[in-house]
């Protein structure tokens, strides 16, 4: 494979390169015969990104492979963003390309192990030249299974609009909440709060409203309330942004991913001259609303399995990428502000706070039950009968456990004390391992020493830090 | 500084004094040199040489011409006079072999010695506009009747006087005086590592911004930073090998990048890259720097840094890395 970025579209490859950098830990590569994909994922597999760029983008593009076959690659993001971040002003010609095992690379006189490796060199004015060489693996890439053209609502507005919104969050926020009927949008964000802070009421929450007129098109046929994280939003916002593209969203119903795509129309300014500006397509996961029946990995119907399982991978197997429908955090979880009729806006900023109070302790009960209550988890309030208990809590005990808890290692569990069931069925965070070292608590004599050697003073006098400057300073004089 | 000498104490005798008019300069070129705790400064007629030395494998030394102070004055006849003094002492030991005996040499305290030149400047660390200290100084307070002061900037008298005795600041800013004594230290055996006693095999010029780029490009993961000159493209090659791959920046012999380049025998070598970016304090502040390589493979930077409308040095020796198949004998049958 090799890609030939025209130098004045460098910032562009950049900016394609920090969404998807700021999606998730890696990137794939896919390259065909006319275009070139970079394909991101979260950790949390609730996040899909892919950008394509045409193969009329580049200077020159050539993904050697023959017709039909196809070209996959792994980066790690942080290495490939890092390259494109700095100085890019001056450079004057930037290829990529693979090197697999040609030759070998020599350095020091002794041969490098001929690796395959991804090759960007970027060549500067006066002769200057700048050569990364990243590991990288090839591996099985992953689309979307979800089509735009399933989705009912629908919606586009220019980025710097779709920006402001989420511009004025607060830091703390996680997740947010679009509310879009055919007279208004609201945008909400959300605190998941934790375990010490079980009020939920405590927190920053901004609202926004938003007419529908400003959207350069807006086609919501029935009401629709969208949880999503913010983090993943976010990223595709700023992406928006820096592109100066529309934003289009594409949605269904809650629990269904909300597909947003960022396409720049073809430039005629001399800027871009190749008019082959990089498409972009994201599928965020929505929360699955109540009345929705929650999939689980009993029911295979064609309904449960598309909200959960965002990707779906070509070849059958594969276990990195198609997570089970027990692992996505948003599966489950109940959407607790999902109750919008009008009389128990709990959640309204118009509400007093002893009303709120009222109605959050159910909330804080899901969001911030997320410890089984079995294990002490926060005194939770009782949770009003007519509700559906906490979601978040009942379905975390469902969830596959691991053969042995976190932090266990392959020998420690050969171990005979090890073998308890107890510490097989824990969940994971409550078991304390046991290190595999003595530590100096053991190592304390158990009174059988002489007091004179039991100097432990000396040990803290060592680790002790020299006092900071300023306090020097003040001996002088 | 004539009413300030009327109310402080006459001071004795000095072996040496030098007067700045501004800090500035010498607080900079301190810190390019600033990452040990001491250095040995030494003294001769034609200025100051702070040198620091770290693992045996790096020497930086930053040198202050006597141009750059307003006065110097150094006794040579009173420097020989204590160095015989402690010649006798010491029973005449080899810690000072080698050395000219005009010259004086001292460990002194370094980041100590940068606090108190920086006293007076604020908490951006630039120099403070002067209002602040000067409200509020608890130190005697002289109307400042130099017309050399410039707005804000502190002057300095420094003096030291004689082995054993305590190297002195006296700083003055906007009238308010503060006055420092640095313990010192007796100076250890120097490590030198005799760069100049191999002959040059590479020597090359090179605008810094262009190093600037290359080490901020250096893979920090990576133990070792290779250099490779040549005579054929490509002239000057920086690589790394690091956990995610390799990285190297290429330059070629235009007058542009390269202001000069001399290439003997083509040679590749390795130094440890932690103690190569020690240097990004010295590289940040100069325009040019010349890199010199010589027949051992030690590798020599030097720093041109811009000071007071003249230019001072800095220098920095590495130590190269031997590779572990090529054993020591090898390395220095390569001489």
């Amino acid at each position: 494979m090799e890609a030939e970025v025209p130098a004045a579209s460098l910032k562009t490859f950049y900016r394609a390169l920090q969404c998807l950098g700021s999606i998730g830990e890696d990137i794939w590569i896919e390259a065909r015969t006319d275009h070139l994909e970079l394909i991101g994922k979260n950790a949390s597999q609730s996040a899909y990104a892919r950008i394509v760029f045409p193969a009329e983008f580049f200077d020159a593009y050539d993904s050697g492979e023959s017709d039909n076959a196809v070209f996959r690659c792994r980066v790690q993001a942080k290495q490939l963003v890092g390259i494109f971040r700095s100085r890019t002003q001056a450079v004057e010609q930037c290829v990529l390309s693979i090197e697999q095992a040609a030759e070998p690379v020599h350095i020091n006189s002794s041969a490098t192990q001929s690796e395959c490796r991804l090759v960007v060199r970027l060549a500067y004015k006066q002769r200057v030249c700048r050569t990364h060489r990243l590991f990288y693996e090839a591996c099985e890439t992953f689309h979307s299974t979800y089509d735009r053209r399933d989705c009912k609502g629908r919606w586009r507005v220019a980025a710097a609009h779709a920006a402001s919104w989420v511009a004025h969050f607060a830091r703390g926020s996680e997740e947010m909440t679009l509310q879009m009927t055919s007279s208004v949008v609201r945008v909400r964000s959300w605190t998941a709060g934790n375990v010490a802070q079980p009020d939920a009421t405590r927190a920053l929450h901004t609202e926004l409203s938003v007419d529908p007129a400003d959207f350069d098109m807006y086609h919501v046929p029935h009401p629709v309330e969208l949880a999503l994280a913010l983090r993943e939003f976010r990223a595709v916002l700023r992406y928006a942004e820096r592109m100066a593209a529309p934003l289009s969203a594409f949605f269904d119903r809650p629990g269904w991913p909300l597909l947003l795509e960022v396409a720049a129309p073809p430039n005629p300014d001399a800027r871009d001259h190749r008019q082959a500006p990089p498409t972009a397509e994201f599928v965020l996961a929505t929360v699955a609303d109540e009345t929705t029946p929650a999939p689980s990995s009993n029911n295979a119907t064609p309904a449960s399995r598309a909200p959960t399982q965002i990707l779906a991978v070509p070849d059958s197997i594969e276990p990195g990428s198609a997570p089970s429908p027990d692992a996505s955090p948003y599966a489950h979880s109940r959407s607790s502000f999902a109750q919008w009729s009008p009389g128990n806006r709990s959640d309204s900023l118009l509400a007093t706070p002893a009303s709120a109070r009222r109605a959050n302790t159910a909330t804080a009960d899901s969001i911030a039950g997320s410890l089984p209550n079995s294990l002490g988890g926060p005194a939770s309030q009782p949770v009003p009968e007519s509700r559906v208990p906490t979601a978040r809590a009942y379905r975390l005990l469902d969830m596959p456990r691991p053969y042995a808890p976190p932090g266990l290692t392959d020998t420690q569990l050969s171990d005979e004390h090890a073998a308890a069931d107890e510490l097989r069925n824990a969940p994971p965070g409550m078991v304390q391992t046991t290190l595999p070292f003595p530590t100096t608590a053991a190592q304390r004599p158990q009174g059988d020493m002489p007091v004179a050697n039991a100097d432990y003073s000396s040990d803290e006098e060592l680790d002790a830090t020299p006092p900071p400057p300023s306090k020097r300073m003040r001996a002088l004089f | 500084m004539a009413a300030v000498r009327g109310t402080a104490p006459e001071p004795e005798p000095a072996l040496f004094r030098a007067k700045l008019a501004n800090v500035r300069p010498m607080v900079n070129m301190l810190k390019t040199i600033s990452f040990r705790p001491r250095a040995r400064c030494v003294i001769n007629p034609d200025g100051l040489v702070f040198t620091v030395e770290e693992s045996q494998c790096l020497v930086a030394q930053a040198y202050l011409r006597a141009e750059l102070f307003t006065t110097f004055s150094y006794d040579v006849q009173l420097a020989e006079y204590y160095r015989n003094q402690e010649q006798a002492g010491f029973e005449a030991e080899d810690s000072q072999d080698g050395e000219p005996s005009d010259v004086t040499q001292v460990v002194l305290p370094l980041d100590n010695l940068i606090e108190c030149l920086t006293l007076f400047y604020g908490p951006s660390g630039t120099s403070s506009s002067g209002a602040q200290s000067g409200a509020h100084s608890t130190a005697t307070l002289h109307t400042s009747g130099n017309p050399g002061d410039l707005r804000g900037a502190t002057t300095a008298v420094i003096a030291f006087n004689g082995p054993g005795t305590d190297f002195e600041l006296m700083l003055e800013e906007r009238g308010t005086i503060s006055l420092c004594r640095l313990s010192t230290f007796v100076p250890e055996p120097s490590v030198d590592l005799k760069f100049s006693h191999y002959p040059t095999t590479q020597q090359l010029i090179i605008k810094s911004e262009w190093l600037r780029d290359a080490f901020n490009e250096l893979d920090p993961t990576s133990e070792s930073v290779s250099i490779y000159i040549a005579s054929s493209e490509p002239h000057f090659r920086i690589s790394t090998i690091g956990e995610s791959g390799s990285t190297d920046m290429t330059y070629s012999n235009t007058e542009r990048i390269l202001d000069s380049f001399f290439c003997n025998e083509d040679q590749e070598n390795q130094y440890k890259l932690s103690l190569i970016l020690k240097c990004k304090q010295a590289l940040a502040m100069s325009d040019k720097t010349k890199i010199r390589i010589n027949q051992r493979g030690f590798l020599s930077f030097q720093f041109m840094i811009p000071t007071a409308a003249d230019v001072s040095f800095v220098n920095f020796v590495f130590a190269p890395l031997v590779s572990a198949d090529e054993s020591i004998a090898d390395a220095t049958a390569r001489v």
